[in-house]
Order: structure tokens, then sequence, then C-alpha cells
């Protein structure tokens, strides 16, 4: 029924050399390169203030770098050497903004309709592309409904319907998902994952979320006070942070400061004399060695191989249990399936398997 | 930082606004402070005068900030008959300042007014209300005024999350605690704008201070302007020199008033929920006794003193001597050649000047507020020029200006024009860049990013948004016009004669009840524009 | 014989006053092609428009609507003072209840000379031969309110002002800026000599802004007895319903005069001639004086209004040295404050 061919987005690349936005004196982006290849969608990942939000709306024409060059699809929509700067009507992208921006004035249909209005489509065409629109986003039935009259949800859904109607071929996101509750969040990150590869765009998406940016990726990008630390698909990200603030960002909770190394066995030494082996490569500098709570063995026992520590905490997660461990000074975060015979303020020895440690530069 | 080549509506609209501001502005300000300075400055010689207007600003500006914020906490959704008292209170800005002052000088005068008469009837003759006084020009002032703070504070009000309140509330604070700690600080910005507007206003105002005053021998700057231009020679230079006392007590003000506000988030229509607001249920009764008082104080004595003077023979307050008659109601409808010609120039006049300042007033505000550029702070500051210069003294000003010009605007309606859309365009910037603040810029960005040009994102998104509050602002702006004396009575010709005027000339020269009678013409026809405007939005659905 | 005939003519038109003088075909038909006139006037209220419309009646070819302004005397002298300085005067003739400002403007080359024949009815102090004249007379009185003071309390002169029960503020007199307040207190002073006036100041009279609020608050009772009142508002049909009365004191009345005269510089002279002619005649006179406003005319052979004593029995004070006025006027803001504040 619905003719997706229809729908089926021209795929577009964007890609952004050098980069530089300043608001007055801060320095919001500062050369920032990176590139989305058709149909991909490249996640901005990093706590606030790190340029990620300003970096989107540069793509977007909302800001006006100082340097830098944006290209969409080959087509160049700034220059600064050139002089070149395209007003955001005329850069044929969409945009998802966190506040939704849905127009309190119109109805669900007109919003929609909004933008295909302006690149003046018939309106034969009209009716039937935005009812599409809506039909995707699971909204058919409310296109008459007073904009003022929906839920967060709905209106979430609703300014992707707007973004997905004109045909785009790259959607830019600002934290669509940030307003919602725990669960919606889930639902609608599904549906939009779902209607991005069904309807074949590119998407640049901003977060500070690390889970929804590694569901939801092709390849992030984590940048931290305008610059960009590193980028990669959400595998690589997770096995191999190559700095701390990016293990630090994507969730590893136990990060340790290494004292000295045996460069042969990759095998490191903590302040208090603990020796693991990891899977190396041993980085020149300061460093620090990374694992995962899930990672932790635990036992009530001493093993071979594994360290002694106090256990000083047992938390209920749900699923899983969180045990916090101290060792002197070092606090270590294990997670794992509930067991009987761990039990607060008794020793349990632990362990980490050196696939399962890296190393990151401090 | 380069901006996009097809921004040019957005720099054209940057440059011809500030265009027309700074020529609008400028000459008048300019040619009255190089005049002013030259006079070895007068006001020195005239210490009381100064104090009196001081005093009188400080005394009102408290009066009237106090009134019109206990209104518009009275009128927090709860009290009874909350619709027709948020019509009632806002009467005053029809009423004029003059006409409320002739009222109570026939219902306060000490020896003959209405009201102490049935006082003295009732508890003796000690029972005296004298508005022919310091204390009666203040006060009557501040009623007349009152609206302004009302509505300016009554709007942040409005804007309130409500939730504010409750979180205080939760949190285990009494009532009088959230009051103090929460909203008087979230309602600073607005108090402290309303205080600075009023502080300019009534040390500009003239009517009260005239009819009240001089008679009490109390004498504030305006008044002596006054007099300084009509004697032989008018002393020009000396009623200048006032005139820039004037500006820069204002425009200190002004800058107090701005380095204390700083940069502040307003943003509340976010596309997002729309909360209704809440409604406070205590002290109804009180809330809406308070309301009424106000309201009989402020219009409805006052209409009962104009009506009894306007329907008497002549005006007494000896009931063996009153008689009534239609005589002053057909002299003003019938024979008064200056009525009709007035009245037509009024009306006109202030509907095109609500236009023209809230058109340019949008522009000024958009300019500032969304813009890009290092001009922008420049041009909010020299927009806000005029409230800082009593009406009289810019019209003096403008009438150097113009008759110098080699264009024909001298005598006509433009130079009135002129004279009261820079007089007013502060109010419209104000009250547009209220409206803009509110309309978080997500929502004209999400219209760009889909494609729709400056032009088209200002006709379909910012435009319908604030439409409401410009068509509110338009209304005020239009009722202000509708009296606006100080800059009227010296720019005018036959032709472009105004009613405010003709009800001055008439006090001056003519029969009082006539001027009773013409200020009912003057009262009936802002109600009716506004009426017919209203019942336009409302069959529009444009509320 | 001839010498007899002469002399006989010259009898004929000394002796017959009253008629008012053809005007000059020339003039008028150098009027006609100038087709408007514009005058400047201060005579309050609507009554100046049936002069107006009286003297259209006379020349209907010319357009006197369009150019006329009508205020207080102040802005009237300020609006083509100003005019005249931005050399864009659009005013022909103007009427102003200010005397000293008619003096100073004539010094100053600002008025036009124009031996209208009129001149010759009006007495010296009352003009500026050639320049301008009076076009009313007012007389400056005190009225009082016959339903507020008691009848045994009834001044007959300006020193019966002086006595306790006219104290603090039971009097209203106006203030500085009114022409007819100057008079008052020049004439008086050269009446009475400046005793007087000192002594009224200790008797705390209140300032009331204008002629106009003084009669509203004597005929209200705020105020016991106007002190200086134009007498003609004592005169009008509501003043007499209310009770207002007019005294006038044995010692003297000040005279306001009001001047009208061509300005220097008129954009359409000729009509401005006719005009003077007409405004200055017996029969203009007696419309604009003693019909429509109720004031004195300075010509002898214009009768008062109906229950106001002719100025030949009312001992009319004027000025008679125009220098010592002009100057006296000048300083009066700063003597009024003086003594009044």
């Amino acid at each position: 029924m619905t003719t997706l061919e229809s729908l089926r987005a021209v795929r577009r690349a964007v890609s952004v050399d050098a980069l530089s936005v300043s608001h007055g004196p801060i320095r919001a982006v500062r050369d920032v390169t990176f590139a989305a290849q058709p149909g991909e969608v490249v996640t901005l990942l990093g706590p606030s203030g790190c340029g990620k939000t300003t970096t989107l709306r540069a793509i977007a024409g909302l800001e006006f770098p100082q340097q830098g060059r944006i290209t969409i699809d080959g087509r160049t929509v700034f220059d600064a050497g050139r002089g070149v700067n395209l007003p955001p009507e005329q850069r044929g992208l969409a945009m998802v903004f966190q506040s939704y921006a849905i127009w309190p004035h119109m109805t669900v249909f007109e919003n929609v309709a909004f933008s295909l209005r302006a690149r003046r489509i018939a309106r034969a065409e009209l009716a039937s592309t935005v009812q599409r629109s809506l039909d995707l986003v699971g909204l058919g039935a409310l296109g008459e409904r007073p904009a003022t009259r929906l839920s967060g949800g709905q209106q979430q859904r609703v300014a992707l319907a707007r973004s997905i109607a004109g045909d785009p071929g790259v959607i830019l996101l600002d934290e669509p998902l940030s307003n919602l509750d725990a669960q919606l969040r889930l639902t609608m990150r599904a549906e939009f994952k779902a209607l991005q590869r069904r309807l074949g765009l590119t998407a640049i998406y901003v977060t500070h979320d690390q889970e929804e940016a590694l569901v939801l990726s092709d390849r992030i990008v984590v940048m931290r006070d305008g610059v960009i630390e590193q980028v990669g698909t959400p595998a690589e990200l997770h096995q191999a942070p190559h700095s701390r603030f990016v293990a630090e960002f994507l969730g590893v909770r136990n990060i340790l400061p290494v004292v000295g190394a045996e460069a042969g066995q990759a095998t490191v030494v903590l302040p208090n004399g603990t020796r693991l082996t990891t899977r190396g490569p041993i980085p020149d500098g300061p460093a620090c060695v990374c694992f995962r709570p899930i990672s932790v063995r635990l036992s009530p026992r001493p093993e071979p191989g594994a360290h002694p520590a106090e256990l000083v905490g047992a938390t209920y997660l749900g699923d899983l249990m969180q045990y916090d461990l101290r060792a002197g000074d070092m606090a270590i975060c294990a997670r794992g399936l509930p067991r009987g015979d761990l039990t607060e303020g008794t020793p349990v020895f632990w362990s980490v398997p050196p696939e399962a440690c890296f190393l990151v530069t401090a | 930082m380069i901006l996009p080549r097809s921004s040019r509506p957005e720099t054209v609209l940057a440059l011809l606004v500030s265009g027309i501001v700074a020529v609008l502005v400028l000459p008048p300000l300019l040619a009255v402070v190089f005049a002013g300075m030259g006079a070895g400055f007068a006001p020195l010689r005239q210490p009381q005068v100064i104090l009196n207007t001081l005093f009188f600003g400080l005394a009102t500006t408290a009066c009237a900030l106090l009134i019109g914020g206990a209104l518009a906490l009275a009128l927090l959704p709860g009290v009874p008959g909350r619709g027709i008292l948020e019509r009632l209170v806002v009467m005053p800005l029809y009423l004029t300042p003059l006409l409320t002052a002739m009222g109570w000088n026939w219902l306060a005068s000490p020896h003959s007014g209405l009201l102490n008469l049935v006082l003295h009837a009732v508890f003796g003759p000690w029972a005296t209300i004298n508005a022919v006084s310091l204390g009666g020009v203040v006060l009557v002032s501040a009623l007349a005024l009152a609206p302004l703070p009302y509505l300016l504070i009554s709007d942040a009000l409005r804007a309130f999350d409500p939730a504010l309140l409750e979180a205080g509330r939760v949190h285990g604070a009494a009532p009088n605690l959230v009051f103090r700690r929460i909203v008087l600080p979230l309602l600073l910005p607005a108090g402290l704008a309303s205080a600075v507007l009023l502080c300019v206003q009534s040390i500009g105002l003239f009517s009260v201070p005239a009819v009240l005053g001089i008679p009490a021998g109390f004498h504030v700057a305006t008044t002596e302007i006054f007099q300084l231009l009509e004697n032989y020679p008018p002393q020009i230079p000396e009623a200048t020199a006032w005139g820039v006392l004037l500006l820069g007590t204002s425009a200190l003000l002004t800058l107090a008033q701005a380095a204390l506000l700083r940069r502040r988030s307003f943003v509340t229509i976010t596309g997002k929920a729309f909360r209704p607001g809440a409604r406070i249920a205590r002290a109804r009764l009180a809330r809406a006794v308070l309301a009424w008082i106000y309201v009989a104080l402020a219009t409805v004595l006052p209409l009962i003193a104009l009506f009894w003077a306007a329907s008497s023979t002549f005006v007494t307050a000896n009931p063996k001597l009153m008689r009534f008659t239609l005589r002053h109601f057909s002299f003003v409808l019938f024979t008064y050649p200056k009525t009709w010609l007035a009245a037509g120039n009024s009306v006109v006049l202030g509907a095109l000047t609500a236009i023209v300042v809230c058109l340019l007033g949008l522009a000024v505000s958009w300019v500032v507020l969304r813009g890009r550029g290092s001009g922008r702070g420049a041009l909010d500051q020299l927009s806000m020029v005029p409230l800082t210069m009593p009406a009289m003294v810019f019209a003096l000003g403008l009438l150097w200006v113009y008759v110098r010009v080699p264009l024909p605007i001298y005598g006509t309606v433009a130079i009135l024009l002129i004279a009261y859309a820079t007089h007013y365009l502060p109010f419209g910037v104000r009250t547009t860049s209220a409206a803009l603040r509110q309309l978080h810029p997500e929502l004209e960005e999400a219209a760009r990013v889909s494609g729709a040009s400056w032009l088209r994102t200002m006709r379909r998104i910012t435009l319908p948004l604030i439409q409401p509050t410009v068509l509110a602002a338009w209304i005020l702006l239009f009722v202000m016009a509708m009296q606006e004396v100080s800059s009227s009575i010296l720019l005018y010709t036959s032709h472009s004669i105004v009613l405010s005027v003709a009800v001055f000339d008439l006090w001056e020269n003519g029969n009082q009840s006539d001027v009773a009678a013409l200020g009912f013409v003057q009262l009936a026809a802002s109600f009716l524009v506004v009426t017919v405007v209203l019942g336009v939005r409302q069959r529009r659905g444009l509320a | 014989m001839i010498g007899r005939i002469l002399l006989a003519c010259v009898l004929a038109l000394a002796l017959a006053p009253g008629l008012a003088h053809a005007a000059d075909p020339a003039v008028i038909d150098a009027a006609r092609h100038e087709g408007a006139l514009a005058v400047a006037d201060s005579a309050p209220g609507e009554n100046f428009q049936k002069f107006m419309a009286a003297f259209k009646a006379k020349y209907p070819f010319l357009d006197v609507a369009t150019g006329f302004y009508s205020g207080p005397t102040g802005r009237v002298l300020a609006r083509v003072n100003a005019e005249i300085d931005a050399k864009r005067l659009s005013f022909d003739v103007m009427l102003a209840a200010n005397t000293a400002a008619w003096i100073d403007m004539t010094r100053q080359g600002r008025i036009q000379l124009y031996a209208s024949p009129e001149y010759a009815a009006y007495p010296e102090h009352a003009k500026m031969d050639g320049y301008w004249a009076a076009a009313q007379a007012i007389a400056v009185i005190p009225v009082y309110n016959k339903n507020v003071l008691p009848p045994g309390d009834a001044p007959k002169s300006w020193r019966d002002l002086l006595q306790p029960h006219f104290a603090g503020k039971r009097m209203a007199i106006q203030n500085a800026a009114a022409g007819t307040q100057f008079n008052w207190s020049y004439l008086l002073r050269q009446a009475l000599g400046p005793e007087f006036e000192q002594k009224f100041a200790a008797q705390q009279p209140v300032v009331m802004a204008t002629g106009a609020q003084m009669t509203d608050a004597i005929t209200r009772g705020e105020v016991m007895l106007g002190a200086a009142l134009d007498h003609w508002r004592a005169f009008t049909p509501e003043a007499a319903q209310a009770g207002l009365v007019a005294v006038f004191p044995t010692e003297g009345v000040p005279l306001t005069i009001v001047p009208v005269g061509i300005l220097a510089g008129a954009p359409h002279p000729n009509a401005a001639k006719l005009f003077i002619d007409f405004i200055l005649s017996q029969e203009g006179q007696h419309l604009l004086d003693t019909e429509l406003y109720g004031m004195y005319s300075m010509r002898p052979d214009v009768a008062p209004a109906a229950g106001q004593k002719p100025l030949s029995e009312v001992h009319a004070l004027l000025p008679t040295d125009q220098a010592d006025y002009l100057r006296a006027s000048q300083d009066f803001p700063r003597h009024f404050e003086e003594l009044f504040h």
C-alpha cells in the first residue's frame, strides 16, 4: 500500500572539514573533521559543552563558523575560504530539534506540510505525502489534531514526520530523545532506527547518552571541549577506546592508574602492587588500565591469579548485581548475576581475563 | 564571520530599521541637548522645583508600582469577576490623566468638592480630602499611571510556571516565604522595568500637576517648562535646560535598570507541553474588593464627577443652584467646530501610530534579538532614547528641526505622527521584544531548515505566534496615542488638531462643563475603536 | 469759499465717525487674487469663528478656514515667532493678548505698517499707529460669588481686598504667564504703589493656571473671590446664573488690550488689509466685542455689552511708558515668583 519507493530518499553524504566555530571569545568547535557516508548514521557524542550541538547547527546553517568547509553530497554549502555560506533553507536538510519545535498554532497536518509548502509541492501530492509521513511514524489518524494537544512522544513523532516529509537526503537530530521518559525513549529509539534503515536516510545524531549512541550509530564521533577525541564504530569504541576520557564516557567503570609495566608480557603494575596482564599494547607515557565491571570474576575463596579485596557493597540492579570492592585505596566495580556466596564486609578475590583488560593514555 | 549571501533581507532590514530610528530619534534629541546647554542651566535657580520633581517622580512611582503590582497579584486566576475586572482596571488609560485630575479636582477640592460635601454632611467639617495638594497630585497621578505596571507585571505573572510556586510549597515553605523568595525575585525584571517606566512617565507628566499642583503651589519641571513656553518671548533655552535635566535623570534611571537586569532567559513558548495557569484561591474576596476599590477611585468616581460637571449648567455643589442641562453635550457635539475634526484626526493618528510603532518596534526587536551584527546593542539603546525625554521637550526639538527642514511636514498631520511614533517607539520595542523573547528560536529555525526563506518564516511562523501580544500592544499604543497631549499642543495646526489638544484648549480657556463633555467624547472615541478592534479579532478567531 | 467747502468736507468726515470706510477697490482686487487669509488668534472659544464668518460674508472669495489657528496667547506668539524665525511665515494677521509682545515685535520689525483709516478712531494708548490697535479690551477686576461671600463683605475697592476675611487662600489670582496678571500687577503698582501688591501677597492668594480655572473655582465656591479676572467672564449667562458679581474698584481698573495687526512678510497682505479695516471698524468692533465676546472696544463709538459699565465711567488704567512696560514684562516672572512663589 505505502509505496516506500516514492519515499526512498536520495542517499547523500556529508563531509565536514576543519570546522571552527567561536561564540565570542569561546571557541566552541575547533578544527573538527569528519564525514558521513550515504545512508550512514553518525553520532556526535560527548558531554554538555563539547561542541556537538554547535557542529550540528553549523551543518544546518544555523551557526556561522569562522573556518572550515561543509559539503553535502559534493555540493559546498559552506566554505570559509571562498566565502560560501548557503542559508538553511537552501541546504536541503531536515532537522529534529531537542524541543521538537512543533508550531503550536498549526495542526499536525500543517506542521508536516510546512516544508512541502515551502518547497512548493503541488497540493494533490502534498496531502498524500503528508499522510504517508504520518503513517510512517504511526500518527496516521492525528492529522487534524491541533499541535497544542499532543503528548511529548507524539510531538517527537510529528517532528520526525515533518523531517522526512520533504525527502531530505540528510537528517540532523539534536538530542531528540532526551526529554522522553525511559520506556518511550527505548521505543522511539527502535522506531527511529527502523525508519532510518527503511528510508536509507543519512543521519547525523547528537546525544550525550552513550547507550543511545552505541545502539543507533554506524559510527560515533566522540567530542570533548570542541575537538574530536576519537572516531570509530560502536564496536571499536566499545572495545578499544583510545583515551581515558572516551573510556569513561563509554561506561568503562574501572580505570586504574598504572605505575609500572613489563613490556614483553603486556603486564602492568598497579599502585598497590597488583599485577594485571592485559591484552596490550602498552602506550607511551602515563597510562591507565581499564576493564568493564562485567568482566570481573569474583570468588569468595582465594584462587590462582586472583587478587584480594574487601567487598564493601552489593547493590541490586535488576538483572544484575553490582559489587563494589576495595583494595587499599583502589576501588573496583564488578557486575554479575546475583549469587549467594558473597557477603558484604567479607574478603573476596577478583580477577580479570587479559583480553578484557586494555590500556588507555591517562 | 561570514554572513550568508542570501541573508540580504535580514541585512536590509537591519540597516533600514537603524536608519529610520536614527533619523527619528537623533535630530530632536541633539537639538534639545545643544539648545539646553547654552542657557546657563536655568534649573539651578529653582532648586525647590527640582526637589519637587524628584520627589513627585519617586513618590508617584512607588505608589503606582505598589497599586499596579497589588492589582496584578490580586487579579491572578481564581478571583471572582476576573474577566470584567481585568478590563476595568485599565480604564484610566482611556480616561487620560487630565480628565482624571479634573474629576478629582471637582470631587475633592477642600471647600467645594462633591466628595467633601458628602463627608462633611456625614462626619463633620474635619473630614476633608484635599486633592489640591502634594499628596493629591501624587495619589491621582499614581491612580492614573497604575495600569502600566499592572500590565507589565501581570504579563510576567502569566508567563510564570506554576510549578515554581508548587515546588516552593511542596518543600514546606509557607505562602509568604514562597512569595518573598520565589515570586518577587522572578518578578524583578518586570518590576524594575515598570519602576523605570513610571519614573520617567511621572517626571514628564504635565496634566495632573497643572490641574492639581499649580493651585497648591506645587511646581514641577513640566509645569515650569509649560510656563516658560507660554511666556513672551518664550524662554526656550530655559525650557530646554529643564528638558535636559529631565533627560539626564531618565537616562540615569534607564542605565541603572539595564545594569541591574543583565541578561536573563525568558523563554517560555517552546512548542512543548502547554499547561493552563493554576488557580490561586487564597483571599479571593479580599482581592476582588481591592480591585474594585481601585476601579472606584481611578475610574468610577472621576467619571461621575465629569458627568455631573458636563450635565450641569455650571459646576456647583450647592444643591439650591444645581441645574441640569444637555447644553454642554450639544455644544460639544454640534456647535464646537473642533470636535469632529479633532475626533477624526485623533482616531486616524492613533491607529496609524499604533501600526507604525508595532511594525517598527517589531523590526527593531527582531534585529536586536535574532539578528547578528555588532550594532544591535546600539540600536536597542537608540530605540529606547525617546523614553528618556518628556514628550513636551521632544516636541520642542521636533519643532525646531522640521521648521527648518525643507520637507512639507511642518504643520501637517505627518509631524504629529512622527512625534507620536518616536515617543511611543520604546513601548513598541519593549512589548514586541517581550513577545519575541518568549518565542523559542528553534520554532523559527525549524522553519528555516524546512526550506522556508526568512520572509516566509516571518509570515507563517513568527508573526502568527506573536500576534496576540502584538495586537494587545497595538491597542495599548492606540489608547495612549489618543491621550497624548504634551507634544501635540506644540505641533498642531487647525487642521491637525487632535482631541487631547481640543480638551486642553477648552480647559485653559473655556467653560469647564464643556471640557467635561468633550472629555466624554474623547473617552467614547477610544472605547469605540478598541471595542471594534476586539470584536473583529473575536470574529476572526485570532484570540 | 473753497476753504469753507474744504472745511465742510473735513468736518463732515470728522463728524461721521460711525461709517466704516469703504475699502480701496485695488486692494479688494489684489485680495481676490490672493484668495486666502490666515489668522492666528488668541481669543478664546468658538465665537471668533462667528466673527470670521461675518468677514467671509463680506468677502466671500477669501478662504479663511484653511490657515486659521487659534490657541492661548503664549502659543500663538510662539508659533508665529517660530515661523518668522524659520522664514516660513504662514500667517497674515495676529490677534494676541500680550501688549508687551506687540511692542517688542514691532521694534524687531515683525509687524507690517499699514495706515488703516480705522486707526484714527482709537485713542493713543490703545494703538501703535499704523502697526497695531486694540481689537479687544479686557478689564481686570475682582469677581466674587454672591452665594458664597456674605453681602456685607463685598469689596468696593482694591484696598478692601486686604481685609482679614480674604486671607488664607480665599482669593485667587492667575499665574505669571498670564498677560492679564502682569497688567494687573504693573498697573496697580503704578496706581497704588508697590506696598499694595506686597500686602496683597501676604493674603496668600491661590495661584490658578488660567482665567477659566479661576472662573470655575469662583463658581463652585472653592475660592470666595477672584482678584484678577477678565471682566467678560463675569457677564456670561452661566456667570449670571451662578451668582458671579463683577466689582469695578474705585481706584481704577487695569485694562488689558488685545492688539491686532499685520505681520511683516504676510503671504496675503491685501486680504490682511481688508481684515484690519473690518475688525477695527465700528461694525466689526461692535460684532466682535459687544455682541460676541462681551469685551470692551477701545473705540468710543462702540457701546459695551448689556450690564457692563462703559469704559468712560470706569477709571481705566493703561500703561503710559512703553519702554518701562516692556522692561517690566521681561522681569515679571522673577517678580511674581518672589512675591507669590
